[in-house]
């Protein structure tokens, strides 16, 4: 049972006041303690901060010490490492730290957020055997954007009462006389969140969820932009940890949101002009297949460890060349990533794109103006995704248990489009039927996926047999350990596809039905509400 | 969680010298370090100015009807914690012969705290009894501190043949104490490596009054004393021992 900290924030010009009234009522021993220096650190996504947790890491001799802590101050885990750590996987395995802090992380990298420097003075509480019964620190805290030199204090200063274990009621004493005596309120201090204010970011100013809100009444041309700029900011944004190939999803990231904006041009129709649509979408479509092989090969090896464990012990390392090759080719083939990022034609995309984004609506033009571009948001979105979810509904229901494969990706791909409008205008609708209601698609639509995920897999780990078998001899063990990967993945691909109708049914259902009626279902056809 | 054990059959050896000096070497390297002190006289306990004191005394403690945790005092310094002597430890045994299993009771009674410990001194009282049976397999390395004299070195001896008896197989690292290079007879001694069961440790530590004055001062050697030459003498005993457990 551990006694807790307490903070309490107060100015910095009353420090020397309440350093003397403790001398006064208690005896004590003073001690300068020396600038301690922390660094604060999360995914570019917040992946921690999102789940509540602080992580940040000390310097000490022959290493490092991670210390976990809940946004209450508790302490979640602390850790001596030799190194800081890239990656979750990097912790020592086993490790109570590595085992929660992986759902939370999972493969994203650990990047500096903050740096805060603490200046305190330490006063010792004694007891008449002049042993330390309390610690009061007085603390004051600066903090500087990583590498930048310019520090910038906090806003307030800090007394925090250091309990020693096992001092229970001189703990009490010292607490009743700074809250009763000195009037010092208690706070809880979130640390980072405190020097993140005083570097100027705000948390969570990264997402790759798209959370603008929709006013239904809005032009759905400006509705359409504002989307389009969201997403525009989530491509910029990621091209720097993309550049330095810092982890596997900033690629992904930014993949996500060049193919929502093709999908948003393709699906909110009617909405720009036709020469807007026909040159973006094109230009999209160059991006994403230009990215798309660094993109594969980032999967690949970050299938390897789920690979190795599928295969007996005595085998494992016989997929170590499968991993080096890939390896290899994922370096090429960010190289040439980079390029593309440095061409004129990528430039060329992001600047005109922005520009045309960031027009604004130029009122009378009734005749030039696409058809839907004046009509609310509201009935376009509508309109649009009822029209795909009954295409889904009829494509799906005459899909048998005999039905060749085509059938199902087709759908997987119409499936994708209702998943992205739906996400795009989910603002406007009611969450608690719309939320339901993208739970059973995402449902059926992870089936979809790992049927069709399945069967490319069989198709690239046969590539790549083919690939290496061409380029340098490779052992025969490993095209085996690769064949029974292969063998493994038919057997998942024939079990999803036995699946596909429980989840097609539970996606079908009446009550789901009734959902989709309620929210999209275009008036005259039994109303819409 | 590592768990050494200072030990030996006499007293009087340099044990709780030794006790104290490392695990304080061990919590400023930033490992969570506790002391257990098991000696009735509660010399550590005194050099860390912890009352010798528990609550419920040694009886519930061997019997488990009390739990650790909030026996433990924090000691004037970061990442070091004491569990306190008890002046009823002095009929541990007795204790001890009143449980199953007593010589796993340590053991089991250290197991909770390897969440929070990553290091734990066991400081023994000196001699040969179901405590420190108890406290040889409950530990992964033992410390001897050794004065050098012939009578010294025959405990080791009669150390070796316990073990072996017992069949326990932890490390044991014997290293000379209290050692006064003026007495010939020290000096001899310290040259020899002699018949021993064990591999000496190459670490010295040197008679000192420094070391003495930890009684006056009630405080790690290194916090008053750490260039002085027992200081030192620690620092590489403890480079040695660290690697052991």
């Amino acid at each position: 049972m551990n006694l807790a900290e307490i903070a309490y924030a107060m100015d910095a010009e009353s420090l020397p006041e309440v350093l003397e009234r403790l001398g006064d009522r208690f005896r004590v021993r003073r001690e300068a303690s020396p600038e301690s220096h922390r660094v604060y650190y999360d995914s570019f996504d917040w992946r921690i901060y999102n789940a509540g947790g602080r992580l940040s890491v000390r310097q000490m001799e022959g290493g490092v010490i991670l210390r976990w802590e809940g946004d209450d101050d508790t302490l979640r885990h602390r850790q001596q490492l030799t190194a800081m750590p890239d990656f979750a996987w990097d912790l020592p395995a086993g490790g109570a730290l590595r085992h929660d802090l992986t759902p939370v992380l999972k493969m994203r990298r650990f990047l500096p957020l903050v740096e805060v420097w603490r200046r305190a003075q330490s006063l010792r509480i004694l007891d008449q055997e002049e042993k330390t019964v309390a610690r009061v620190r007085l603390e004051q805290s600066f903090a500087a954007r990583p590498g930048d030199g310019n520090r910038r204090a906090l806003p307030s200063a800090l007394l925090r009462v250091l309990p020693v274990k096992g001092y229970v009621a001189a703990y009490h004493r010292l607490v009743r006389f700074l809250e009763d005596d000195l009037g010092l309120a208690s706070a809880r201090q979130d640390e980072l969140a405190l020097a993140l204010e005083a570097v100027d970011r705000v948390p969570g100013d990264y997402s790759s969820k798209l959370k603008m809100p929709l006013d239904p009444a809005l032009r759905a041309d400006e509705a359409a932009k504002s989307i389009f700029r969201s997403l525009l900011h989530i491509i910029e944004a990621n091209e720097d940890g993309l550049r330095q190939d810092l982890d596997s999803e900033f690629l992904h990231d930014f993949r996500v949101a060049g193919r929502r904006t093709r999908s948003a041009l393709s699906q909110i129709k009617g909405v720009l002009p036709a020469t807007v649509v026909e040159r973006f979408a094109a230009e999209f479509k160059w991006l994403g297949g230009a990215t798309g092989p660094t993109r594969d090969l980032d999967v690949y090896l970050l299938k390897i460890p789920a690979y190795r464990a599928e295969l007996p012990p005595a085998v494992r390392q016989d997929l170590e060349p499968l991993a080096k090759f890939l390896t290899a080719r994922q370096r090429t083939a960010h190289r040439r990533l980079v390029t593309v990022l440095d061409s004129e034609r990528y430039r060329e995309l992001i600047r005109s794109w922005s520009e045309f984004l960031l027009q604004p609506f130029q009122a009378g033009q009734p005749d030039a103006a696409p058809p839907n571009a004046g009509q609310p948001i509201l009935e376009v979105a509508s309109k649009r995704i009822w029209k795909v979810y009954r295409k889904a509904i009829e494509e799906g229901g005459a899909i048998g248990p005999e039905t060749p494969a085509e059938a199902l990706h087709d759908l997987r791909i119409r499936c994708k489009k209702l998943r992205y409008l739906l996400e795009f205008f989910r603002s406007m609708y009611d969450e608690k039927v719309i939320g339901p209601l993208i739970k059973r698609l995402k449902l059926l639509q992870d089936n979809l996926g790992d049927f069709n995920d399945y069967e490319v897999q069989q198709d690239s780990l046969k590539e790549f047999a083919h690939q290496m078998m061409k380029s340098r001899k490779v052992p025969a063990d490993t095209l085996m350990a690769m064949g029974r990967l292969v063998e493994h993945l038919e057997v998942g691909q024939a079990k999803e596809r036995r699946r596909f109708h429980e989840c097609f049914d539970l996606f079908a259902a009446k009550d789901n039905r009734r959902r989709f009626c309620q929210l999209f279902r275009p008036a005259g056809k039994g109303g819409r509400r | 969680m590592k768990v050494f054990a200072t030990y030996s059959i006499k007293g009087g050896v340099g044990k709780t010298a030794t006790a104290v000096n490392l695990s304080y070497l061990s919590s400023l390297e930033g490992a969570n370090t506790l002391v257990w002190d098991l000696d009735p006289q509660g010399a550590t306990s005194f050099y860390f100015r912890i009352r010798p004191k528990i609550k419920g005394g040694g009886k519930r403690l061997i019997r488990g009807k009390t739990e650790l945790d909030p026996l433990i005092k924090g000691s004037d310094f970061e990442n070091l914690d004491l569990l306190p002597a008890d002046f009823s430890y002095r009929n541990l045994d007795l204790f001890l012969d009143h449980t199953k299993k007593p010589g796993t009771r340590l053991k089991n009674l250290l197991r909770p705290l390897a969440a929070e410990y990553d290091v734990v001194f066991l400081d023994c009282a000196p001699n040969i009894s179901l405590i420190s049976e108890s406290v040889f397999r409950a530990a992964d390395a033992l410390l001897v501190p050794v004065i050098p004299t012939t009578l010294s070195l025959r405990t080791l001896e009669q150390l070796a043949k316990h073990l072996r008896k017992h069949r326990l197989n932890i490390p044991v690292l014997p290293f000379l104490c209290m050692v006064d290079r003026r007495k010939k007879l020290h000096r001899e001694i310290c040259e020899q490596a002699g018949d021993s069961p064990y591999e000496r440790a190459q670490a010295v530590i040197p008679y000192s009054s420094l070391v003495e004055q930890m009684g006056l001062r009630r405080a790690p050697l290194a916090t008053y004393a750490h260039r002085s030459a027992p200081a030192l003498a620690y620092r590489q005993l403890w480079g040695e021992a660290r690697d052991l457990a």
